[in-house]
């Protein structure tokens, strides 16, 4: 039932591919360059925007987005050499793919879960600037689908994922808390904090 | 391992996140006011660092996109794009930091003899001794030089800098009341920033002198830490005087504050700097240690204005001929 209706959904999102300009915007998204280059540009700006004590939540916020996506990155990694999942392209017929074919596993969706990682982790230190950062890493998640390299699924499934992370990382874990203090206090001493 | 390929891919792709990272840098010194981090160790003003950052994040990318087609094609590797990502923003951090050394400091220089060419002329009596750190010296200082000098007050300016030797500063703090002394006349030490920590000294050096504190800052806890160094110096001032803070914090926590004074004291506090940063000095005890204490918040551009206002009913509008017509005369 849920494959059912992750194909429907996806059939419906790659549906609109090849027939408008969308795909030129949809291209620019989907490539490894831009959005991830983006939302790293993000964290930049929240490490150097506020040199007052008040910016050490900004900064907390960029260490646990760095932590957040390794993290993440490892729990996909573990994922796919327990289920392997193809790609639409591989399973579906009549597929519109913009991109080129990726080999590995279709779920989770590794994009979905980068940015989300570094989206919410940014979140939790700005909330504006979060919002914009978790635009960004759906409008991703969507041109994957839109350029037919995704299901759906892997997409939300990714996001879970690293935002999931995110969130433990930020709010809940106490080593992590100890690990960001002892790394700020280095960084300061050394007039990078 | 790193491989690279296809090579031009992955130079154009250096090229985005320098050039990309390298103004947005810049604009987060200018908003964060990081003189020692901008380029050429001048603050963008206005709305242009939010345009051009604006501009460059939508345009960069854009530009990477068209002109490199191969991005929607198999490339470079996830860790080979995370090195040249390092490699862009650490290179945008270095042409920053350099670019704040080389004219920030021939920049100060010259900001320095001007200053003394305005107000400092030799032998010319001194009314307003002057003392701020880098970033009052660059938000306050101009205008208010221009107004006393305006209204006839002479003025000396010493710039003082955590990151320079507490005792030579104090020296000459010391050598310019000897100076003040000379004069004769009721003398006023106006301290902004962490120049306040000298003014209130100069005030109890000098018993019967006026007082006037902006954006308080006299207790250790006020000393830059981290980033904020870059508000006060540029890399290399910070990397060759870090000792020096150490000596600052010893005399500012040994030191009592604010003891002794029994001049007119004015101390202003600019309402948009906030809560936390504002000073962690304490005004009540300065207001009951000084004779006669107003403790004012205003908004930044009110600063000037209210200082002004406060010469004015102490009475210490000089006699005549500006500071540029001393210089001229000379």
């Amino acid at each position: 039932m849920l494959q059912a209706v992750d194909e429907w959904l996806f059939r419906l999102l790659n549906g609109l591919a090849g027939k408008s300009s969308a795909d030129w915007l949809a291209r620019m998204l989907v490539n490894d360059y831009v959005v991830p280059t983006a939302l790293a540009m993000l964290l930049l700006w929240l490490w150097f925007r506020n040199a007052a004590p008040s910016g050490r939540l900004d900064r907390e916020a960029v260490i646990n987005a760095v932590c957040a996506q390794f993290l993440a990155n490892l729990a996909v990694k573990a994922l796919n050499l327990a289920y392997f999942r193809p790609r639409p392209f591989d399973r579906l017929g009549s597929v519109t793919l913009l991109f080129y074919r990726p080999w590995d596993s279709s779920f989770p969706s590794n994009p979905a879960t980068f940015a989300f990682a570094i989206a919410v982790a940014i979140y939790f230190g700005d909330r504006r600037l979060g919002l914009g950062a978790m635009a960004l890493a759906a409008a991703w998640g969507l041109a994957r689908i839109y350029c037919g390299v995704h299901y759906p699924l892997d997409v939300v499934a990714g996001a879970v994922l690293g935002g999931s992370v995110a969130w433990w990382l930020s709010c809940r874990s106490s080593a992590m808390e100890a690990l960001r203090r002892w790394l700020l206090d280095i960084l300061q001493r050394g007039f990078l904090a | 391992m790193l491989v690279l390929l296809p090579r031009y891919v992955a130079a154009r792709y250096f090229w985005l996140v320098f050039c990309w990272s390298l103004v947005l840098l810049q604009a987060a010194a200018a908003r964060a006011g990081l003189a020692g981090m901008q380029l050429g160790g001048k603050p963008w003003r206005g709305r242009w660092p939010l345009v051009v950052l604006v501009s460059t994040s939508i345009g960069a990318p854009a530009l990477f996109f068209l002109s490199t087609p191969e991005v929607l094609a198999p490339g470079l590797a996830g860790s080979e794009l995370l090195a040249l990502f390092a490699a862009g923003a650490g290179c945008a951090l270095l042409v920053s930091l350099v670019g704040a050394v080389l004219p920030g400091g021939l920049r100060l220089r010259v900001h320095q003899e001007a200053l003394a060419r305005c107000c400092g002329a030799a032998g010319a009596p001194i009314w307003a001794l002057i003392v701020a750190d880098r970033p009052s010296m660059a938000q306050w200082v101009p205008s208010l030089l221009r107004e006393l000098s305006k209204k006839r007050v002479r003025a000396r300016c010493l710039a003082v800098s955590p990151f320079l030797p507490w005792r030579g500063q104090l020296a000459l703090l010391q050598e310019a009341l000897k100076e003040a002394e000379s004069f004769g006349g009721k003398a006023v030490a106006i301290g902004l920033g962490l120049g306040s920590a000298f003014a209130l000294r100069a005030g109890q050096l000098r018993r019967d002198s006026a007082v006037a504190l902006v954006w308080p800052q006299w207790t250790p806890e006020d000393l830059p830490r981290g980033l904020a160094a870059f508000r006060y110096a540029d890399a290399l001032t910070i990397w060759r005087g870090r000792r020096h803070l150490a000596s600052w914090r010893d005399a500012l926590a040994a030191e009592p504050v604010g003891e002794g004074l029994t001049g007119q004291l004015l101390v202003c506090v600019p309402a948009e700097v906030p809560e936390r940063e504002q000073t962690s000095g304490d005004c009540e005890a300065l207001r009951v240690e000084g004779s006669v204490g107003v403790v004012r918040v205003c908004r930044r551009e009110e600063v000037v204005p209210n200082l002004l206002g406060w010469l004015a009913r102490l009475g210490l509008e000089g006699p005549g001929g500006s500071c540029e017509d001393a210089a001229g005369r000379r």
